[in-house]
């Protein structure tokens, strides 16, 4: 280790080597945690486009990507597949905890009708108008861009209206 | 409230980076350094106003930034201990002419960097005519010269006869 002085009383500046040894110890552990960020920041944990993940509700109807781990005030995507089965209108449910934890920027399409409901959000689509359209019978494709209004857990779900919700389970890093 | 804690966390959050990246790093500012800082002021930048562009927003975070800094001044000169953890401790780097290597490796500095020193502030040479290289609390190298042969061991006066 750090060597001793040989004539600690003719030094001109009052030294503390054993706290310095604690402080290099310390700079050289905060290194290792500054890169244990860069490393998380990487692997998608502390949010951005590399922390998806997939949701689906008991039926599969409904099939959501999201991101599992998001930041405050970043705009962040809902992905919806949403099986239609051949009706012209569906309706969906955003989860009341969802809804208030997200200050909703754009629901493309854009949904006919939009309603605060008790168990939160519901927003009605119409789907494929035309049944000789080759899309017919592909799933309903919906984004919702979301802000996250407050840091912390959000749990909610979103469901095809009456029937149980995919579970969405979202952090949001200050 | 949002903008002081948000203000207050940066503060600590640089705090922390820059005690962690060690004394010699920002000390004495390279031209990448000085680029280097002036991009961490703008990320972190949107991180303390977000998207709030007002006046009340840019004071609120102003005066607390000042205030956090002011109050730990007072609290810095209270508190030795505080000083210590906050800005470090004085380090030897040389003593009498011999390098301390492991201090000066821990501390990453080399012999060149203090011989840069011993040269700017004093003419000194060689190593041997550093009496003390001691790494400040800023990151600055100060060099103490060895004393002349005959200053060291003055000659004891004695009564005139």
């Amino acid at each position: 280790m750090a060597e001793p002085l040989q004539d600690p009383l003719a030094c001109p500046v009052r030294e503390d080597l054993r706290f310095q040894k604690v402080m290099w110890l310390i700079e050289r552990m905060g290194w290792i945690a500054m890169a244990m960020i860069v490393a998380a920041a990487m692997a998608g944990l502390l949010g951005g486009p590399t922390a998806r993940k997939e949701t689906r509700d008991a039926s599969g109807r409904v099939h959501v990507e999201y991101r599992r781990f998001q930041r405050h005030l970043d705009p962040a995507a809902l992905r919806l597949k949403i099986d239609t089965q051949g009706q012209s209108l569906f309706e969906l449910t955003i989860g009341k905890d969802l809804a208030q934890a997200f200050e909703i920027r754009s629901v493309v399409p854009a949904p006919i009708e939009m309603q605060a409901h008790a168990g939160g959000l519901l927003m009605k689509f119409a789907a494929s108008p035309d049944p000789a359209s080759p899309d017919n019978g592909l799933p309903a494709e919906i984004v919702i861009v979301g802000i996250p209004d407050r840091p912390g857990r959000v749990a909610g779900g979103i469901a095809l209206f009456g029937e149980t919700p995919a579970p969405l389970d979202i952090f949001v890093y200050p | 409230m949002d903008a002081v804690l948000r203000a207050a966390a940066v503060y600590f959050i640089l705090l922390i980076a820059v005690r962690l990246s060690g004394r010699r790093t920002l000390s004495e500012l390279t031209t990448f350094d000085f680029i280097l800082v002036l991009v961490i002021s703008e990320a972190v930048q949107q991180g303390m106003v977000g998207d709030d562009y007002s006046l009340t927003t840019a004071t609120v975070v102003v005066v607390t930034l000042v205030l956090i800094d002011v109050t730990l001044s007072f609290a810095k000169t209270r508190f030795r201990w505080l000083e210590k953890i906050l800005e470090g401790v004085p380090t030897v780097l040389v003593e009498n002419g011999r390098l301390l290597r492991e201090r000066m490796k821990k501390a990453r500095v080399s012999e060149d960097d203090i011989m840069e020193s011993a040269r700017e502030l004093r003419g000194l040479e060689r190593i041997d005519q550093i009496k003390f290289a001691v790494l400040e609390v800023g990151g600055k190298i100060t060099v103490i010269p060895a004393e002349p042969d005959g200053a060291r061991s003055p000659a004891p006066r004695g009564p005139s006869s």
